[in-house]
Parts: structure tokens; C-alpha cells; sequence
């Protein structure tokens, strides 16, 4: 048995490892999303196929909680391991939920001593193109998987050291970036080599099991750690449910529900009630296990509350996980995946509203929540480029403000310097800030979104996928209020503006002017308790009004300064006591169609095949809706109306269930 | 001429203490062997009377006012400033549309697993930053302009806010320098306050980082002419007529004069100053130099003589895009703590990253430090003994170090550790395992690993650890230098006079493209000799012409050397720069650093950078005569074992042959651990030599012992 101190220095020296691994693959890669977008990730695993050792800060840090383990024995089995070998994957239902998307590549070197297994270098790059029906793969519009592109499972890409032909053959048919591919993997190749010196200087040291001591000591030091965070929680059942603004092939909100049960420090999710999986690749294949990539809100938690925490796969130790088959976060082969990162971000939104009742003091209300990478496609020079990846804020919480215009939820990305894109993309940034009037109001406010408006300098397109939270706005809590919703208008102020909701492609002729206002964060607190020093802050710096501080906030500003006594008056007035603040038109939406309604619509779907499920629901609620006025829930309905609406909803729903 | 010797005095302001050196140039260079140091404490509420007093000191040992060439000053009141955010307060002017390009700065937050995650506090709040329509086009064209009653009410919304400095940022700005500086030179006129403008100061596209540049300028500009003013009369006052120049955080220096106008150039000048003295004074080897002191341990990377120089460095969370020599921190010093963390499972040792700090100290220090801190570990290995350590000015309390490295132990699970002889085998290992991890990461950022290097260690603790971490890298030969105690110092005395210039164009690399380049290369290659002439150092110097280029379409840009000359061959007039060379240095650079090259897609060109420095001071390292004498026997904790070591000491009589480990050398204020299988040698030039014997390798098997 090892000494805790000798295991402690085999984890320092693994971690090491991995950043090592890391540092690699960035120097050899040749692709965009490694060099720009940081999308690759290195770690180790034990003979478990859990990683023991995961880099912190370089590359995707939401995949700690992954496991290698059916994707080695789906090979072993087949044909056996050697040395040398590499196997590859990036499918999601063949990989045991390995992969969460094709263009992800995911490659594993089994590292021997001797002819046995010791562990596994694991590494993965999010290649430019894997095929399919549009190029870079990704839409959210490819309705199967096949759509995507070029499925992988499990295969030895190298065997004994060298590349084996026939694979690598087919690799290079299937992209239409077939050379930057080459190099990626090449990367990662290079990136499992190092690895593999490193696991050997440490078996050398260790020999036996001592990587094995290591990794089971890794792991429990850190699950130790987040059971203790989140003891921080109180225990108890907490639920919750927010959207998506549509599942793409219809204008219909998608439905993310929570029930977490909280025991002494343990974490159990049950996702029971979400929608079904959608003809859209929106889904997420979770298997129906705890996956990494729908916890990262639940990692972040635990680092919220001990930063020092090693990451690995013991954090997935606290909790359990439970998705219904069938559904948006447990879809079924060939449920399309590609934009799971937006369903995703939904979740993160749920977790932290079933969470935030369990710690009000550590979790914050929701943030923005979206991320839009605006592209602008040059009609003339047939260049695709990103203007700005534009993301809002974060919520409010107990004791801080969230964060204006940054928001690291979903990935944390830098933006692009206005100088760089005005001298390569056929646009001119006219501005570029924080949006005023954007925050959520609180006690403690959300963040700001931010506020983008380019010119067309040339004939192109806009794109802009990502664009949520134009429907339901991020929520707040303990009576703070929700932030405003995201806007993309198209000519504002001219007689041919246009507003938009779903943007596939907009054509831009020279002269055109694009506005995109992403959604503010969620407050936190009461906004009439907000200190009037901050809400004067707030205005001379410019982001409240004096209306919203007047209506918002209770606070009457003249001239740059407080009214006091105007301010008392306003203040005084008597006010119901709230929770959520989830802006009017979740506040309609839910008077329609309440929680436990939906949970039985829910359930009644499961019962049926799976590719009938997100049909039948969209027939359903299309004619729930069609006694509403056009446009509900952006606008109101009267109570008849309503009524009427809501005995259509009972009686389909029960009729479902019959 | 005369026969008495002219010093180069440098002079490193620290917080402790303030370091001078003075070395004399001969005919042959800059005698090392020869060298004056002298140690003052600090005075920071006026840092300026410890150099003065420190001055008086080097003349009271002999070096005389009148014959000292140059004075240079490494300062730290800019960098402070900043830190402790006391810098002056500061208003912005910037294009409409853009009043929040600090606030969202690159939009990232600092860490992703962090719901509380906040960015740092914003250089210039919101309310300080005026919108005026004017901004350039990516080829300096105005896209608006300004007329009058626009400037004047961008004039008075300015002056309402109060500021005491401005920093001008257009965006555009840095295509149409000339036009944001008359702007900036106008204001300064009619507010009365210094005006700095970002794309004169540093005409890189990037509007974000140009502007925090121009905001720290700002920031620091009024402190600093307050200081080196001053400093300038009080060092007259001396009778020291000598010219003074101000260390950069390029490793160089610069006139006063040069540094009044460009402030922000000295701010990293601290650190930097140690790196480029070891690529001074081995200008033929690769070093890593490991900096230990109290709090963390630094270090810098120096390739055949060039310290490693980058341009993505920060400064309190905020970016610094002008080169400045990297500098690393790869985890503990001499104060950190070492302490049972009992958060996990099973309890561990941890060493750091809380420090005990000056006050209390280590508990040896008998200060009522009650934590034990890795110097304890030292002090209980016999590593640096009572008498010896500081030559005897701090006095030791080993009983007491024992005492609470075993109250460690018994709060830790390993049967090993617990006693205060295994606490200390622990600490030192998982000190030595974490920084050695961290070398290793740092030299695979530049593409390295460890084995080729030789270690220059300095700073307080550096050369009681530093064979300790050469010997788990795989290192093997580690210098500890004669000057080790004030190496910044001399770094500061030997620097020459250096400035990078920088312009960000947008060409592609074939004919026409490149006429272009080589037209931004002459404009500032004259630039750069104009300059060089108003040092006053002469106009003998080298200069370096480099692009930043990319293969189109890629994001990214690497940083290409294309041409190095010498200063009268620029006013001789350069040769032209071709198309074929750029692109092959450009795919010789992209297989060094990516592994290969792709002659079929074309090579864009985003920035021209040219480097001017002065003549390098030659130096000169024989002349030492002292050799090594054993001077007493202590035990010695090192390898997870009791030895008997050998204390050595330089000494006229003493040896020059290589002394085996395991030993101890007591030099000046270092105390140097020689491990079993390293030998130790004093050379000509005074240094230390350690050299590895063993053949075992580096890493998790020989740091076992037995």
C-alpha cells in the first residue's frame, strides 16, 4: 500500500501529466476549435475507465465525469488490446455516451506495464467537419443522427503503433475538411504519447497496482470534498422547470423538468416530466446515467464552494441521475445531437432553480443563459466568419450583483477585438456595450446583457443560432425580477425593420444595420430594498433609467441625485411578497398550463412509441393555443379565453392518458 | 582617459531591501569579479532616500561619483501603484458606441467552475468614460470626424469628470496614431492634465488591450514624473552627474527622459532585470533562472542569451500586450505554509499557497510564527543552520521549527510523517513535486523539457532548493552566481538601452503585400535609430525586425525574426525586405512551433515589430581567485536521509576541484544544498557551480532515497 503522501505526489505528477498532454496537443493541432475555442480536453483514467487526473483550465472542463470504459471493452472484446494501440470513437450510442456529438473525436491509448492494462490516456478534439448535411456538420435542423455526419464507434484507429489503413481511409472520405482533420488526430496522437511516458515514469516508481492506489485515492479525496460542499445544501426535495424557447421545428417552448432530492450531502436529479426528444438535434444521449455534460452546473456548485477541489471523476460520485427514456436528456438512436450544448444551458438554468432553494445564500438566480455566436457569411468571398460571440450576464445572488455582459455558463469564451473584425469581416461594429435597462431587478440585480448593432458593408448574411430566451425571460429569485429578453430587430427605426425570433439566414444587403440584444439576469431579493446608493450608481453610470430606478426600484433620481423623500413614498407602498420572478409571459404560460398538468402530459407521452412522443405534444398544445389570441404568451389572454384554453389542455392530456 | 574605472551602477528597489551594484569597466569590459554590492533597507514612504543613502554606501566602498558612467533605476512605484489600485484617477475617451469596451474587456471570467465568478474591478468606471463620434477605419481613414462643438463638449465632459490623467483610445486609432496624439496633445493643452494617446503609445488593433495600456500610462504617469524628478535632483544633489536611465519590463533600460514619456514600459522591470542578466552573463547557454523568495518562486526562460519575452503577460488581472520577459511563478518560497488538509477523506500534507510572510515569518525566525513554513523544513534538515543564515544577522530557533514540524506530524495519517523528520522528508518532496510539475508545464508551453537547461538560481531560498528541483527534472548543471544576493541589481547596471515598437498593418506576404511591409519597417526602423541617438549612450546598437503572421484563415499569429542589423546599417539604408524570405522564415517558425508548414495557402502579415537595444556592456568573468574550504561538518537531511556534510566557504586557500555532495556551501547570504551525486565547484567568475554525477534519472524514482 502506498503512503498518502506517494499517492498525493502520483496525483500531483498525473495532473501534471495531463496539462503536459494538453499543452501538446494545442502545439500540434491546426484547427480552429482548438486554437480559438479551446474545444479539446486531455485526462487519464484508471483501469475503472474514470479519470483520475483532468487538467484545470485548459480545454473543456465539463467532461471530467466521463467514462473510457465501454468504449476499451467494446474493442477488447472484439479484438483484443496491445500496446501501441489507439482506439477511436465520436458516437454517441455506440461510445456508452462517450462522445455527446460527432464532431467530437474522442481517442484512448490502453497504457500497459508488461501485456497488462494499467490505465488510459484519453483525449478529444472537436473536429472542423465530420460529414453530413451542412459543413462544420453542426444544425440544429438535422432531424437523425445520420444527418450529422460520419458515425465512429468504437475502432482501432492505431494498432501496434501504426494507423490502419482502412480506417483512415474512411476518415478522410467522410469530412470536408479531410487535412485539418488529419492533423487533430495526429495532435491527439501526440498528446496520448506523452501521456504514456509520463504513466510509465509513474508505474516504474509504482509498479502493481500503484496507479490503481492513486486513482481510487484521487477519486475519494474528491468526492470527500464535494460531499462536504454540498452538505451546504439543505436537504430536502426541491423542484423546477424552465424552456426552450422552441424545438426548432415548430415555434413550441421545449420543456427541461427537475425534482432533486438533497440527503446529506448526495445529490439525486430526476429529470422526470421533460419533453420528449425532439426531430431536432437538440437531444442530449445520456443513457440514462449520470452523465458529465448535463452536471457542469453541479460542478461549478461544488468549485463555487471549495475552489481547490481536484477534478476528476469522483465528483460524480455524489450524485444519481434519472432521464426517462426516450426524452430530451435520454434520446433514443437516431435522435439527432448536435446543438445538445443549448439544451443543456436550459439545464444548468433548472439545476440552479432547484438548488437555489436548497442554498439561497450560494446559488445565484438564473443567468442569461444564451450564447450567440453572430456570423456574418460575405456573399462575394464566400467567408464564414464570427463577429461576436454574444453571451448576456450573470444573476444575482445573496450579497453580489451578477456580472454584466460575461457569462461562463455554457463555455467561457473570449470575444474578438472590434479592430480585428472590422479589418476581415465585411461588417463595421457601430456598438458594442452593455445594454441598459437589461438587468433583472433586485435587492442584488442581474447582470446586464449586451447590446450589439453592425452594418452590412457588403452583400452577405447574418446567422445567429443560439438565440434563446426571446420567449421566457431568466428568471429571478426571492422576489428579484426577470431580465429582459433577448431582441434581434433588422433595420430598427426603418420601414423595413424587422424583428426576429428564429434566424436561419437573414440576407444583408450593404447598408443594412443588425441589432442584437441579448436577455439580462435574473435579481435577486426584493429591488425596494435595494440600497439607493447602488441604484443612483446605477444610473449616473447609465444602466437603470430613471424610469426603471423610479418603477423598478422605488428610487426617484432629479438632476443626478436621490429624492428622498419622493424615494420614502414610493418605497412605502405595500407590496405582495414574491419568490419567482419569471416575467408575465412564463407567468400566462404556467396559468395555462400548470406543472403537474405537464408532468401528466409527460408520462401520457411515455407511453406511446418514441417517434409519435414530440408529434403527438405538438398537436396537442397547437390546439390548446388555437382559442388564444396570436401571439400568447407574449400578449394576454382574457380569463375566459384562458379558461377555456386550460379545459381543452385537461381534457386532451386526460384523453392521452385514457 | 583615465585609469580609474567607470561603474555601471545598478540600483533594484525591493520591498525589504534596496540592492546596489556598481561594476567597473576595463578595457577588456565590465569586470564581474570586481564588482561593488551594497544592501540598504527600503524606505517606502520615500523610496528614493534609500537610494540616495545606498549611493552614499557604494562611495563610501570606493566607488567614486565622478567616475561612474550610468545609474540605472528599477523601480517598483508604477507596478504598486496599479496593484494597490493608487494609481491616478483616470477618465477615457473613446468612439460612440464603445463606452464599455474596459467593462467587457474580453468577455471571459477567470474561472469557468465558479457561480461567484467575478471579473477583476474595472480600470475606469462607467461614468468616466466619455463617447465622442470620431474613429478610423482599419486604414486610418476618419470614418467620422470631429467638429468643434463635438470636441468641445467631449473637452468639458472630460474636465467634469475630474480626472487627473486621460487615455485617449479611438477605435481605429492605432491605423491613425498621428491624428489620436494631436487630438490627445490638444486636450492636454486645454485640460491642464497629461493626456495619453493609446495608438501613439502603441499602435497594435486590439482596442481593449490598446486602452489598458493607455489607462495604466495614465494611471502611473503623474506618480512617476513625481518620482524620478525627484529622484533626478536628489541624485545631482549627490555630485553624481552620471546619466540615469530606468530599467524596463523588456529587460532593458531607458533614458529618464524616455522613461517620463512612455511610464507603462517600467512597470514589469522588477523580474525582468534578473532573467536578462543571465542571458548576459551566459549568452551561449539555455537557462531557466529560479527566482525564490518568501511568498512563490519565478522563473524565466533564456535562449542562447535572449530571455523568453511575451506579449500576453497581466497586471492585476489586466492585460499587458507591450513584450515584456516572462516571468512565471511555479509555486512555493522560503514562507510558505506547510499544513495537514483534512477537507478530503484521509488527511494530506499540503505546502502553500498561504505564506507566513515577513511578520510572523517562519517560526525558526522566533517572531511568534506559529505555523510551520518550508524554511522550517530547511532549518530541521540542516539545510541553513543558526550563525550561518543571512551570515548571522537572522538568528535561528532549530528547537523550535523541530517542535512544530512534529505538531504537524501528528496531525497527519501517514505512519512516515509523523515526526518532525518525516514532516520534513514530506514537506520538502511535495514542494520539490509541485514546482517541478510546474517547470516542466511551462517549458512544454515553449516547447521544452527541462534536461538541457542549466538552473541560475538567486533570490533568498533559490540556492537552498533549486539542486534539490534540478536533480527530480533530470537537470544537470545549476549555477548559484556570485551576485545571487543583488542579481536584479546587476541585471539593472549591465541592461542596455531598449525599445520595441510595434504596427499592426493587415498584408498578405507576396510582392505588392510586402513592399507594404517593408515600407512600416523603414518608418519605424528610423524611428527606432532616432530614438536610440537620444539616449545618450551612442549610436552603436543592434536592431530586430520581426512580423506577427498567420497563413490566412488561421486565428492565430506567430511572431517571425526577419531581419537583424546593425544600427549604422540602417542609416546605411536596409536592404529590402522580399516576399520568398518572409514566407520561408514564416514556414521555418510555423514547423519549429506547429511541426509543419503549408506552402500552398497564403501568408498574411498583421503586425511589423522592430527592437532596438543599445551596445551590450562585454563582460568579463575571470579573475576570482577563491576556491572552496570545508570549514565545519553539520547534519544534513536531503534524499530521505542523515548525512554528514561538509560546510563549505569560499577562501583564498580553498579548492578549485569539484567537491562531492552531499555538502553545504555558506556563500554571502545563500546557503547552497549540494545533494548526493552532485558536485560543487567555485569558478572563475565567483559562481557556484553544482554539477549532476549520478546517472540515475530524474523524477519519482531517485526522489525515494533509500
Amino acid at each position: 500500500m502506498l503512503t498518502v503522501l506517494e499517492r498525493e505526489l502520483g496525483q500531483t505528477r498525473l495532473v501534471a501529466a495531463t496539462e503536459e498532454m494538453s499543452l501538446t496537443l494545442q502545439r500540434a493541432s491546426r484547427s480552429l476549435y482548438v486554437r480559438e475555442t479551446a474545444d479539446f480536453a486531455c485526462a487519464i483514467a484508471d483501469t475503472s475507465g474514470r479519470f483520475v487526473a483532468y487538467p484545470q483550465g485548459i480545454g473543456v472542463s465539463g467532461f471530467l465525469g466521463l467514462d473510457v470504459s465501454h468504449a476499451v471493452r467494446t474493442v477488447a472484446e472484439r479484438e483484443g488490446l496491445a500496446p501501441g494501440d489507439v482506439v477511436l470513437t465520436n458516437d454517441p450510442y455506440t461510445s456508452g455516451a462517450l462522445s455527446t456529438h460527432l464532431p467530437d473525436v474522442h481517442a484512448i491509448a490502453p497504457y500497459f506495464d508488461g501485456d497488462e492494462v494499467v490505465g488510459y490516456g484519453w483525449t478529444f478534439i472537436h473536429v472542423s467537419d465530420i460529414g453530413g448535411r451542412v459543413p462544420s456538420s453542426v444544425s440544429v435542423r438535422n432531424d437523425t443522427v445520420h444527418a450529422e455526419g460520419l458515425r465512429i464507434p468504437p475502432v482501432k484507429y492505431v494498432a501496434g503503433g501504426r494507423v490502419v489503413p482502412a480506417v483512415d481511409a474512411f476518415l478522410r472520405a467522410n469530412s470536408r475538411t479531410p487535412e485539418q482533420n488529419d492533423g487533430d488526430l495526429h495532435a491527439m496522437l501526440a498528446a496520448l504519447d506523452r501521456g504514456r511516458t509520463r504513466v510509465a515514469d509513474l508505474v516504474a516508481a509504482h509498479p502493481g497496482d500503484g496507479l490503481a492506489q492513486i486513482g481510487a485515492h484521487a477519486r475519494e479525496q474528491t468526492a470527500a470534498r464535494a460531499r462536504r460542499a454540498l452538505s451546504r445544501l439543505a436537504d430536502g426535495e426541491y423542484v423546477f422547470d424552465d424552456y426552450l424557447d422552441n424545438d426548432a421545428v415548430s415555434d413550441l417552448p421545449l420543456r427541461v423538468a427537475l425534482r432533486a432530492t438533497v440527503r446529506g450531502g448526495h445529490l439525486r436529479l430526476d429529470f422526470t416530466g421533460t419533453d420528449p426528444q425532439v426531430e431536432a438535434a437538440l437531444n442530449m444521449v445520456t443513457q440514462g446515467r449520470a452523465h458529465s455534460w448535463v452536471l457542469t452546473r453541479v460542478f461549478a456548485l461544488v468549485g463555487t464552494l471549495d475552489p481547490d477541489v481536484p477534478l476528476n471523476g469522483g465528483l460524480m460520485d455524489v450524485v444519481d441521475l434519472h432521464a426517462p427514456d426516450g426524452t430530451l436528456l435520454n434520446a433514443r438512436e437516431p435522435a439527432a445531437v448536435g446543438v445538445r450544448h443549448a439544451t443543456v444551458s436550459r439545464v444548468n438554468d433548472v439545476v440552479s432553480g432547484a438548488l437555489v432553494q436548497a442554498a439561497p445564500d450560494v446559488l445565484p438566480a438564473a443567468s442569461s443563459g444564451l450564447v450567440v455566436p453572430v456570423v456574418f457569411a460575405s456573399a462575394a468571398g464566400g467567408t464564414v466568419q464570427v463577429v461576436e460571440p454574444m453571451v448576456g450576464g450573470t444573476g444575482g445572488r445573496a450579497g453580489a450583483d451578477g456580472v454584466d455582459g460575461r457569462d461562463s455558463g455554457i463555455s467561457n469564451l473570449a470575444n474578438n477585438p472590434v479592430e480585428v473584425v472590422e479589418a476581415t469581416v465585411g461588417v463595421r461594429v457601430l456598438r458594442y456595450h452593455v445594454r441598459p435597462d437589461s438587468a433583472g431587478p433586485g435587492r442584488w440585480r442581474g447582470g446586464c446583457g449586451l447590446e450589439l448593432e453592425i452594418e452590412a458593408l457588403e452583400h452577405g448574411s447574418l446567422l445567429a443560432r443560439g438565440l434563446e430566451r426571446t420567449r421566457f425571460r431568466p428568471w429571478g429569485y426571492a422576489g428579484g425580477g426577470a431580465g429582459a429578453a433577448t431582441e434581434l430587430l433588422v433595420n430598427p427605426g426603418r420601414p423595413d425593420e424587422r424583428r426576429l425570433v428564429v434566424v436561419d439566414t437573414v440576407p444583408l444587403a450593404p447598408g443594412d444595420r443588425v441589432v442584437l440584444r441579448t436577455a439580462g439576469a435574473g435579481g435577486y431579493g426584493d429591488p425596494f430594498e435595494r440600497d439607493v446608493a447602488a441604484v443612483l450608481a446605477d444610473v449616473v453610470s447609465g444602466l437603470v433609467s430613471v424610469g426603471a430606478a423610479r418603477r423598478d426600484y422605488g428610487v426617484a433620481v432629479v438632476d443626478g441625485q436621490v429624492d428622498a423623500a419622493a424615494t420614502e413614498a414610493l418605497r412605502d407602498v405595500p407590496r405582495a411578497a414574491t419568490t419567482w420572478g419569471r416575467g408575465a409571459e412564463r407567468d400566462r404560460w404556467d396559468a395555462l398550463l400548470p406543472a403537474a398538468l405537464l408532468d401528466r402530459l409527460a408520462a401520457a407521452l411515455q407511453t406511446l412509441p418514441v417517434p409519435q412522443r414530440a408529434p403527438r405534444r405538438r398537436a396537442l398544445l397547437h390546439e390548446v393555443l388555437a382559442g388564444l389570441p396570436q401571439g400568447f404568451p407574449a400578449v394576454d389572454a382574457d380569463e375566459s379565453a384562458l379558461a377555456a384554453a386550460r379545459a381543452v389542455a385537461e381534457r386532451l392530456v386526460a384523453g392521452l392518458a385514457g | 582617459m583615465t585609469a580609474a574605472p567607470r561603474w555601471r551602477v545598478g540600483v533594484d528597489v525591493g520591498g525589504t531591501f534596496t540592492d546596489l551594484v556598481a561594476v567597473p569597466a576595463h578595457r577588456t569590459g565590465h569586470d564581474l569579479s570586481r564588482l561593488v554590492a551594497h544592501k540598504v533597507a527600503s524606505t517606502p514612504h520615500d523610496p528614493a532616500a534609500a537610494v540616495e543613502e545606498g549611493l552614499r554606501g557604494l562611495a563610501e566602498r570606493g566607488v567614486a561619483f565622478a567616475d561612474v558612467a550610468s545609474v540605472t533605476h528599477g523601480t517598483t512605484i508604477g507596478l504598486n501603484a496599479i496593484l494597490q489600485r493608487r494609481g491616478a484617477r483616470v477618465a477615457v475617451l473613446t468612439s460612440r458606441g464603445h463606452r464599455d469596451l474596459v467593462q467587457i474587456g474580453r468577455a471571459r471570467l477567470p474561472r469557468s467552475f465558479d457561480l461567484h465568478a467575478a471579473p477583476p474591478a474595472p480600470l475606469v468606471p462607467r461614468d468616466r468614460v466619455v463617447e465622442v463620434d470620431l474613429r478610423f477605419g482599419a486604414d486610418g481613414t476618419p470614418v467620422a470626424t470631429l467638429d468643434e462643438p463635438a470636441y468641445a463638449a467631449a473637452r468639458d465632459a472630460l474636465a467634469a469628470t475630474t480626472a487627473a490623467a486621460v487615455a485617449v483610445c479611438l477605435v481605429g486609432g492605432y491605423a491613425a496614431p498621428a491624428a489620436e496624439a494631436a487630438l490627445a496633445a490638444r486636450l492636454t493643452a486645454d485640460l491642464g492634465v497629461p493626456v495619453t494617446s493609446a495608438g501613439a503609445l502603441w499602435p497594435e488593433s486590439g482596442e481593449y488591450e490598446r486602452t489598458v495600456l493607455a489607462v495604466l500610462d495614465a494611471q502611473v504617469r503623474p506618480l512617476m514624473t513625481a518620482y524620478l524628478t525627484s529622484l533626478r535632483d536628489r541624485v545631482a544633489q549627490l555630485g553624481l552627474t552620471a546619466p540615469l536611465f530606468i530599467s524596463t519590463s523588456n529587460g532593458g533600460s531607458v533614458s529618464l527622459a524616455a522613461a517620463l514619456e512612455r511610464p507603462v514600459t517600467t512597470v514589469l522591470s522588477g523580474p525582468a532585470a534578473g532573467v536578462s542578466a543571465a542571458g548576459l552573463l551566459w549568452p551561449d547557454r539555455d537557462v531557466v533562472t529560479l527566482d525564490m523568495g518568501g511568498t512563490s518562486s519565478d522563473i524565466g526562460v533564456v535562449r542562447s542569451g535572449h530571455p523568453a519575452v511575451t506579449t500576453t503577460t497581466s497586471i492585476g488581472d489586466h492585460p499587458l500586450t507591450m513584450p515584456v520577459v516572462d516571468v512565471e511563478a511555479i509555486g512555493a518560497g522560503g514562507g510558505s505554509v506547510a499544513w495537514a488538509d483534512g477537507s478530503g477523506a484521509v488527511v494530506a500534507l499540503r505546502v502553500g499557497p498561504r505564506s507566513v510572510g515577513a511578520v510572523p515569518g517562519p517560526v525558526a525566525y522566533g517572531q511568534g510564527g506559529q505555523h510551520p513554513a518550508l524554511t522550517d523544513a530547511y532549518v530541521h534538515a540542516g539545510a541553513i543552520a543558526d550563525g550561518a543564515f543571512l551570515q548571522g544577522r537572522m538568528r535561528l530557533d532549530a528547537a523550535a521549527a523541530t517542535a512544530a514540524l512534529d505538531a504537524l506530524g501528528a496531525a497527519l495519517a501517514d505512519p512516515g510523517t509523523d515526526d518532525a523528520t518525516g514532516v520534513t522528508d514530506a514537506v520538502l518532496r511535495t514542494a520539490t513535486a509541485g514546482m517541478s510539475t510546474r517547470v516542466r508545464t511551462v517549458l512544454a508551453r515553449h516547447g521544452e523539457v527541462p534536461d538541457a537547461f542549466t538552473f541560475v538560481a538567486f533570490g533568498g531560498a533559490g540556492g537552498t532548493h533549486t539542486a534539490l528541483l534540478a536533480h527530480e527534472l533530470g537537470v544537470r548543471r545549476v549555477v548559484v552566481p556570485a551576485a545571487a544576493a543583488t542579481f536584479c541589481a546587476l541585471g539593472a547596471a549591465l541592461a542596455p538601452v531598449r525599445r520595441d515598437l510595434v504596427r499592426s498593418i493587415h498584408a498578405r506576404a507576396d510582392d505588392a503585400g510586402t513592399r507594404e511591409v517593408d515600407a512600416v519597417v523603414r518608418a519605424l526602423a528610423a524611428t527606432a535609430v532616432d530614438w536610440l541617438q537620444e539616449q545618450g549612450v551612442g549610436t552603436e546598437g543592434e536592431l530586430t525586425v520581426a512580423v506577427d503572421a498567420r497563413y490566412d484563415a488561421q486565428p492565430t499569429t506567430l511572431t517571425v525574426d526577419v531581419a537583424h542589423v546593425g544600427t549604422p546599417d540602417v542609416r546605411a539604408g536596409l536592404p529590402p525586405l522580399r516576399a520568398a524570405d518572409v514566407a520561408d522564415l514564416f514556414a521555418q517558425a510555423h514547423t519549429r512551433y506547429h511541426g509543419f508548414a503549408d506552402p500552398s495557402v497564403p501568408v498574411v502579415v498583421e503586425a511589423v515589430r522592430v527592437a532596438v537595444r543599445g551596445a551590450q556592456a562585454p563582460v568579463v568573468r575571470t579573475g576570482a581567485r577563491d576556491g572552496l574550504r570545508t570549514v565545519a561538518h553539520r547534519r544534513l537531511r536531503v534524499d530521505g536521509r542523515w548525512h554528514d556534510a561538509a560546510v563549505l566557504a569560499p577562501a583564498p586557500d580553498g579548492t578549485t576541484d569539484a567537491v562531492p555532495g552531499p555538502a553545504v556551501v555558506e556563500k554571502g547570504d545563500t546557503s547552497v544544498v549540494v545533494p548526493p551525486g552532485w558536485t560543487v565547484t567555485l569558478d572563475a567568475a565567483a559562481d557556484l557551480v553544482l554539477t549532476r554525477t549520478a546517472t540515475t534519472q530524474g523524477g519519482d524514482r531517485s526522489a525515494h532515497g533509500a
